[in-house]
């Protein structure tokens, strides 16, 4: 499903600071209905990753394949196509704040064509199962992070895409509300769908007993089935 | 398969809330978009009013050959006739003595002061020809011509009375022409590049959004037909404002000015201004726009 080859990302020496090297020679595969959790410490260049993946990064060498395609070889023009088969949560949530939680959600299906019967029947529908319906006419800024969290997590899976990126996503929750988002990434996970997670989350990557991708300055130090978080 | 119907009228709708929604940032673009469109209708319309003060005065050059009083009819239409073809004539209009005596008599026949004057010194009246010129920069190269080619019918020529006056208002009046196209192109670029730098910066403020719109699958096209739809409301908005400020003006404005019907002047033109405002409004609203909300699509 997602295949990285060799990818180095450095950003190039500017004004005062010096070059960084983010990612070097990083080579791994993650396979369909995988959960995978890339682990590190902040600045170990999980979110780089992730941005490789979105198109939003070129690696400086190496290429990133997504179902037998070269990310970065696909045409500005058609990259939304492959974006909309990638679902994802961000740790500052990155909700459109001028539209309301409903509309949040609905803009994932809205742009990508789906008929307006289909959306006014899934969106409540996620919304109540995220918990959210009752607050589907409230703007992000009236909303908690645990919510907005939430709403995230509905429009990354909406229009049920085929990989979830999610780029620690209950960093800024309370035990209470990461463990109701790290379940519904599990129930996602057991429906098919790919989830690769990027977390410094120790207790939540041990729990979890998948495999993990370990980061260390910007290298994969450990790369294992069913693995625990060590650093 | 995406509808494209489904697409324009999402677009629409989203422009229409993007707009509503963030009415802080729609007003001060109106805002500016009607000052930007308000300048350059004023300068349309004073370009057009300057034009008719203009044409108004150059209507009024015209010039007299006076001649001598032996010369015959046939002598000065020959005259008129070679003046005629050999220069770009509105109009020429014979005097003849009679003529003017008794335009004289019917402008001063109740005063017989003057009445009894003019009976003891006959008929002082010369005959002439009054020429109105297609161009009035001929009316030198006429008299020229007329002194070379019958000095001896020549009394006097009326040009050279007013010359200085004539040539002066000439030259005004091609200095103004020339400073108006100037000062006008250069208010209006200022203007289009303030509303340029205002739906910039409104713009500036969505670029997080623009950006997850990217991010969560929206084409580029999705994304801009938005902001499009936003542009062409705040321009339709603003012309029609921009149109109630003009109607307010032609309440205010004198009826006349310089002998021209100002107020007929810009009733006339008011289908043309509509026309005018709209286009210019909604063009810089979906121009500006558009290259804003494209710098952050990368």
């Amino acid at each position: 499903m997602i295949f990285f080859n060799k990818v180095t990302k450095i950003y190039p020496a500017h004004f005062t600071k010096k070059e960084t090297v983010v990612l070097e020679d990083i080579s791994f595969k993650i396979d369909k209905g995988e959960f995978v959790s890339i682990v590190g410490r902040s600045g170990a260049g999980k979110t780089t990753l992730f941005r490789i993946i979105l198109g939003e990064e070129r690696p400086t060498e190496g290429s990133v394949f997504f179902d037998g395609q070269d990310i970065h070889k696909i045409p500005f023009t058609r990259f939304h196509k492959t974006r909309r088969r990638i679902g994802t949560i961000f740790q500052d949530y990155k909700l459109l704040s001028s539209k309301t939680v409903y509309e949040n959600v609905a803009y994932a299906m809205e742009v990508t064509g789906t008929k307006d019967e289909e959306i006014e029947r899934d969106v409540p529908e996620l919304l109540e199962t995220v918990g959210l319906l009752e607050k589907a006419s409230h703007f992000p800024y009236q909303l908690s992070g645990g919510e907005q969290q939430r709403t995230a997590i509905a429009r990354a899976l909406i229009h049920q895409p085929d990989v979830i990126l999610a780029d620690e996503p209950t960093g800024d929750l309370d035990p209470y509300h990461a463990r109701d988002v790290m379940n519904i990434l599990l129930r996602i996970n057991e429906g098919g769908t790919t989830v690769v997670l990027a977390t410094h989350n120790k207790e939540t990557v041990n729990d979890l007993c998948k495999r993990v991708i370990t980061l260390k300055d910007g290298r994969i130090a450990n790369d294992c089935e069913k693995g625990k978080f060590i650093l | 398969m995406t509808n494209p119907f489904t697409s324009l009228k999402r677009v629409l709708i989203f422009g229409w809330k993007n707009f509503s929604r963030e009415i802080g940032l729609s007003l001060v673009s109106i805002f500016v978009l009607v000052v930007t469109i308000s300048l350059i209708t004023s300068l349309f319309l004073i370009r057009g009013l300057s034009e008719e003060a203009i044409s108004e005065v150059e209507d009024k050059a015209d010039m007299t050959i006076d001649f001598e009083g032996i010369v015959s009819e046939e002598r000065i239409m020959e005259l008129e006739g070679e003046i005629s073809e050999k220069f770009d004539i509105d109009k020429t209009d014979y005097i003849s003595r009679e003529e003017a005596k008794e335009r004289f008599v019917e402008s001063f026949g109740d005063r017989p002061v003057v009445m009894e004057a003019l009976d003891e010194v006959g008929n002082p009246f010369p005959a002439s020809l009054n020429i109105k010129a297609g161009d009035p920069d001929t009316y030198r190269a006429i008299s020229e011509f007329a002194n070379d080619s019958y000095p001896e019918l020549i009394y006097g020529i009326d040009f050279y009375g007013r010359q200085a006056v004539v040539e002066g208002i000439f030259s005004i009046t091609e200095t103004l022409r020339s400073a108006g196209i100037i000062v006008s192109s250069l208010l209006a670029l200022i203007a289009v590049l303030l509303v340029f730098n205002t739906v910039k910066l409104a713009i500036y403020g969505m670029k997080e959004e623009i950006r997850v719109m990217g991010l969560v699958g929206s084409s580029s096209m999705f994304i801009q037909g938005s902001f499009v739809t936003q542009g062409v409301i705040t321009g339709i908005v603003s012309a029609l404002l921009s149109f109630i400020v003009f109607l307010v003006a032609l309440m205010l404005v004198p009826y006349t000015y310089m002998e021209v019907n100002v107020y007929k002047h810009l009733l006339e033109s008011m289908p043309f201004v509509l026309i005018m405002q709209l286009s210019v409004g909604v063009i810089l609203g979906v121009v500006s726009s558009v290259v804003a909300a494209r710098k952050y699509l990368g």
